[in-house]
Formats: C-alpha cells, sequence, structure tokens
C-alpha cells in the first residue's frame, strides 16, 4: 500500500499525540502535598492576627498572617500538610481585643478549604475602672445567674483609678463583682456585652 | 450631690462600718456603674501586629510584615472560665 507526503505527515503526528498522552513527553507533573485554608472576613472589623494549629495540638502557635485581613476581603495560608485543623481569628480594636473561634477543617491535599467569619463569630470585652479610694483585689465575671462567681479573673490587683480590659468574653449577659482591698464590694448584674465591643463597668 | 458623691459617701460609710466590726451587708457592696457596650475603633496601624523575630510566621504569605506595639492600653487579661482548668487553647 502506498501512502502519499501529506498521509505520512499525519501519521507522525498521530504517534507524537499519541507518545504524549501516554506520558511519554519529558514533563512530569508531581501532585500536591499540602493544601490551603482561605479565611474571608465578613465582619466588620479587620481581622489583625490568625493562627491555625492542628486539631490535636495544645497550643496556637504563631500568628500565621503577615498583614491585616480588611473587612470584604480574603486571605490564604497555604503548604499545610493533610490534616485537621483548629483555627483562631483576634481583632484588636482600641480597647479590646476580640477572638472568633473554629475548629476541626479538614485539610487535605491540592484543595483550599473555605471559611468565613462574621460578627457575631467575636468575643466581647468588659472595661472596669477602679475608683481611688481602695485597689481591686479580686474580680469575678460569670454568665448572669450563675450559682458561684467562679474563678479570680485577676493576674494583678487594679490599683487606684486604674483600668482593665477582660478580653475573650463571649457576647450575652454577665453578673460581675469587684472586691476592693478594703473590703468592699461593688456588682453588677446582667450586663450586656457584644462583639467587637467593650462595656465599661465603674467600681468605686 | 451627685451620684459617684453618693456612691463615695456610702463607701466611707461602709469602710467606717467595716472598721468597727458593723458592716451591714447592705452598706458593703454598692452597685457597679454599668456602661452600655461600644464598638470598639480599631487599632491604629501601628499598633496592629506585634512580633518579634522569634514569633516569625512558619509559612509565609506576600505580605509585609509590620512591627507595632500592643494595642490596648493599660492591662488586660483573657476570661478564664469558671471550671475547672482553661478550655482548650482558649
Amino acid at each position: 500500500m502506498k501512502h502519499g507526503p501529506m498521509s505520512r505527515v499525519a501519521l507522525l503526528l498521530f504517534l507524537a499525540a499519541g507518545l504524549v498522552a501516554c506520558g511519554g513527553g519529558s514533563t512530569k507533573t508531581t501532585p500536591p502535598t499540602t493544601g490551603s485554608l482561605s479565611v474571608t472576613n465578613n465582619a466588620s472589623a479587620t481581622i489583625h492576627e490568625v493562627y491555625v494549629s492542628p486539631t490535636t495540638s495544645t497550643v496556637w502557635g504563631s500568628i500565621q498572617n503577615t498583614a491585616a485581613i480588611a473587612p470584604g476581603t480574603t486571605w490564604t495560608l497555604g503548604g499545610l500538610a493533610p490534616n485537621s485543623y483548629d483555627g483562631k481569628a483576634v481583632s484588636v480594636g482600641a480597647v479590646g481585643r476580640y477572638y472568633a473561634y473554629t475548629s476541626n477543617l479538614p485539610i487535605t491535599a491540592g484543595t483550599t478549604y473555605p471559611t468565613s467569619i462574621s460578627n457575631s463569630a467575636f468575643s466581647g470585652s468588659i472595661r472596669v475602672t477602679n475608683g481611688p479610694s481602695s485597689s481591686i483585689t479580686t474580680l469575678y465575671v460569670v454568665p448572669a445567674g450563675a450559682a458561684s462567681w467562679g474563678v479570680d479573673q485577676l493576674t494583678a490587683d487594679i490599683p487606684l483609678s486604674g483600668v482593665l480590659t477582660l478580653n475573650g468574653v463571649a457576647s450575652g449577659l454577665w453578673d460581675l463583682r469587684c472586691v476592693h482591698l478594703d473590703g468592699t464590694t461593688n456588682s453588677a448584674y446582667a450586663l450586656s456585652v457584644s462583639s467587637l465591643s467593650y462595656t465599661g463597668v465603674t467600681c468605686l | 450631690m451627685t451620684t459617684t458623691e453618693m456612691t463615695r459617701l456610702l463607701r466611707a460609710a461602709a469602710t467606717l462600718l467595716a472598721l468597727a466590726g458593723a458592716a451591714p451587708a447592705l452598706a458593703s457592696e454598692l452597685p457597679a456603674a454599668v456602661d452600655q457596650p461600644v464598638l470598639d475603633s480599631p487599632a491604629s496601624d501601628a499598633a496592629q501586629s506585634t512580633r518579634s523575630p522569634a514569633d516569625a510566621p512558619r509559612r509565609t504569605d506576600s505580605a509585609t510584615l509590620t512591627p507595632g506595639a500592643p494595642a490596648s492600653q493599660g492591662a488586660s487579661d483573657d476570661y478564664r472560665s469558671t471550671d475547672q482548668g482553661e478550655p482548650k487553647k482558649r
């Protein structure tokens, strides 16, 4: 059987295409070994810090982002080994630091797992101002209606006319008690705490 | 007489009574003045990120690190749960 020049060229092209399709070409693709996590800031406040650590870890580790995440923008963290991760976002206000958490984020190789953070995910803060008469030695803050005052929230006394901001307080209603060095106390009941906000309390 | 002055007067009276060993429960516990929640304003740019070289990120992205000081003024603590021990990572 005879073939013309054009049919030979067509045959060569066909064979070359077959080699490439069978992996006979020089390019070699390496399958991805890591995944990514994207964080979309759907809150009205800027996210300043993001922490990501394996779910089995007991510590958060270092800040992962190197720039703040503005409202309405998305930031992606790559290079994550396939695993289950927890995340923590921090918005730093002029007064308080506000936290949002998420857990059990499944990261798989070659994929990007999307997460988003809204206002309601963030905690609030309580800003306690002491009067000029006596330092505050103990501060109790418990959910409204709790049966007991729980643990002391202070790591150091609040000095005369001093201010302490208690961060990481979930939005909702809280009872608060200031105990002064002179034995007197101030109490507030059902004070309201909101996300990304601080509630001022004065204990004279 | 303002509320603050009245509160101070009550505290002084409570202290005197406590010193005399006869402080009634009502006088020794005064109400705290409570404000409504205030939406916090953003921290200044210079105070948005605090890191030392030892605290560098494990992974890199394309952004630029902006060192700065903590934004919160005065002392601050994180809330501690009333149950025994700290919640995981919080």
